[in-house]
This record gives C-alpha cells, sequence and structure tokens, in this order.
C-alpha cells in the first residue's frame, strides 16, 4: 500500500472487517431453502414448504451474529467506517430493498393475473436467472466483494441448467434441488474458507486495549 | 554552489511533519484517515506492529494532538477508539501533498 492508494486502503479496512465469509452463510442457508423447499412442497404445499424455513434462517442468523460478536471482531478488531463507506452501504440498503420490492410487486401481480400457459416456460428461468445475476452483481460492485458476482454467475446458469435437466427428464422441479443444492454447498465451502483465513490470519486483541494506558 | 545543500525552509523535504513522518506512525494515520474511528486490535492487525510499539506510536500521535482516544464499552468489554482529529487530518492532508510535491520533483 502506497500513501497514494487512499481509496484501496479504504476499501481493504473495508473488507478487513466486513468481509469475513459468515455473510455467505447466511446466503448459503437462503439458497439450500431454495433446494429444499421444492422437495417438501409435494407434502406440505407450496406455502408451508417455505414458512417452515423461517425460524430455521432466524437460527443462522442469529448464530452467526454470535459468532461474529465472539469470533471475528476480538480477532479484525471495530471500525467506524467513513462517510463515503457509509453512504455506499447505505444506498446498496435502499436499492436492494427497492429491487426486492419490485420483484415481490411484480411477482405478485404476475401471480394474480397472468396467464402462465400463454408463455413459453423457459421465459421463466431466464428472468429469474436475469434478476438474480443483477442483484447479485449490484452487491458485488456496490460493496466491492468480486466473489459475489461469481455466485451470481453461478447462480443464474444453475437456473439455466436446471431447467434444461428438468426438460431432459433428468431432474424434478425444474432443477431446483440439484442447482441450488450445489450452488448451496460451493457458497458454504467458500464462505467457511474466507472464515477461517479471517480467523486465523488476525491477533486475537488481547493487548493494549486492556493495558495500562488504556490506548 | 549548486552542489550546496538546501536552505532550510527551501528543500521540498524541509516542511515535512517529522511526528508523521517515521513509518510506524505513518500507517497508523493512514489507517485511520481512510476510516471514522478504529480499535487498537484493527490498526495493530493492519499494521503489522507489535503492542508496545504501536502504544508508544499512539501516545506520541495523542500528545501532538494527532489523534483522540475515546473510551467506551462495547457490551460488557472495553472498548477504546481512535479517531483522527481535524488538526491530525489537515497535518496528514499536508504531509501528503508535501511527500508527493518533493517526490516529484526528484530527478528521473
Amino acid at each position: 500500500m502506497t500513501i497514494t492508494d487512499l481509496k484501496v486502503a479504504e476499501r481493504d479496512a473495508f473488507r478487513a472487517t466486513a468481509d469475513d465469509g459468515l455473510w455467505d452463510l447466511v446466503v448459503a442457508s437462503l439458497v439450500a431453502m431454495f433446494s429444499i423447499a421444492p422437495l417438501l412442497s409435494g407434502s406440505l404445499g407450496d406455502f408451508w414448504s417455505s414458512v417452515i424455513f423461517l425460524p430455521v434462517l432466524g437460527a443462522v442468523y442469529l448464530t452467526i451474529r454470535l459468532v461474529r460478536e465472539r469470533v471475528v471482531v476480538p480477532r479484525v478488531g471495530v471500525v467506524e467506517y467513513g462517510p463515503r463507506r457509509k453512504k455506499r452501504l447505505r444506498t446498496f440498503g435502499i436499492v436492494l430493498m427497492a429491487v426486492n420490492l419490485i420483484a415481490l410487486a411484480l411477482g405478485g401481480v404476475a401471480f394474480l393475473t397472468f396467464d402462465s400457459s400463454a408463455v413459453d416456460p423457459v421465459v421463466f428461468p431466464i428472468v429469474l436467472s436475469l434478476i438474480v445475476l443483477a442483484g447479485f452483481s449490484l452487491a458485488a460492485w456496490q460493496l466491492e466483494i468480486s466473489r459475489l458476482f461469481l455466485y451470481g454467475i453461478l447462480l443464474a446458469l444453475g437456473l439455466l441448467f436446471g431447467e434444461w435437466l428438468f426438460r431432459r427428464g433428468l431432474a424434478s422441479h425444474h432443477g431446483f434441488p440439484i442447482v441450488f443444492g450445489v450452488a448451496t454447498v460451493v457458497i458454504a465451502v467458500s464462505g467457511l474458507l474466507r472464515f477461517a483465513r479471517v480467523t486465523k490470519g488476525n491477533r486475537a486483541g488481547d493487548g493494549p486495549r486492556t493495558a495500562g494506558n488504556g490506548v | 554552489m549548486s552542489d550546496q545543500p538546501h536552505n532550510k525552509g527551501t528543500h521540498p523535504l524541509s516542511g515535512i511533519d517529522p511526528l508523521i513522518h517515521a513509518p510506524a506512525r505513518l500507517m497508523l494515520l493512514t489507517q485511520l484517515y481512510v476510516v471514522e474511528a478504529a480499535d487498537a486490535t484493527f490498526l495493530v492487525n493492519r499494521t503489522g506492529l507489535s503492542w508496545g510499539n504501536y502504544s508508544t506510536h499512539i501516545n506520541k500521535l495523542e500528545q501532538g494532538g494527532y489523534v483522540e482516544v475515546e473510551k467506551s464499552f462495547r457490551g460488557k468489554k472495553p472498548l477504546t477508539m481512535i479517531r483522527l482529529t481535524d488538526r491530525g487530518r489537515r497535518a496528514f492532508q499536508e504531509y501528503r501533498a508535501s511527500i508527493q510535491q518533493a517526490l516529484s520533483e526528484l530527478p528521473e
């Protein structure tokens, strides 16, 4: 790092504290839901096969927050980000929420009014792929974490590949259990590797925070 | 007399702030410049300094008025955050401009 690379220094500072691999595990658990829910829909129905995952996702989120507080923070430290980063994170949160709301609204309208039999079924996986790719690309760009873009490509191509398998009778449920199952494993392993690197590469904070002058 | 050293005040490096110029303090200030505030663990990890070195240099920067130390609690654990003061931020900007100018004036 040179003194003129302040943007790089700021990005590295952000990554050092925020990119600990734990959010990858949250994403992996969400993707896992799409892998398992179709298999349960036969016995539980579409609604309950999704709702049943909410407590699981809640437990995953709480566990990850606990691990972050107990394991990651003592090793990487605490940082208040600068105004540029705060603004970037705020913008990302607002845009992500807007995209989710728009997708939800469009999905609701389509579900209620659209005659799906009039449209070639291949349109749905293509549209879904584009939405997933757009969401992950946005996250990769705003958070400056390039592997999120790779996750987006993995999921987008996986959706198309799953549909291809389904049409050839090689997979059930539009290939969701296979492609999202594989994506879950890839994302979870990537997150765990990142987490291991972060926890191994940083010294736990046992120094001046509690030493004589308190500095 | 062109081979004589510059008089004090005329050489581009004469205005360099010695409090910032030490590599350890420069690393600390660079980290603090790009964030709002950070704790000791973060700064030690990012700079690679030993805890002893870290304390020494942060104390010097605090005595120079370049950083301020805020003590609080995160949950039940004590937390000490280090923040660049306005004076420290200005000094770092001036240092950066001075060193860039000095380097740009060096012959190829």
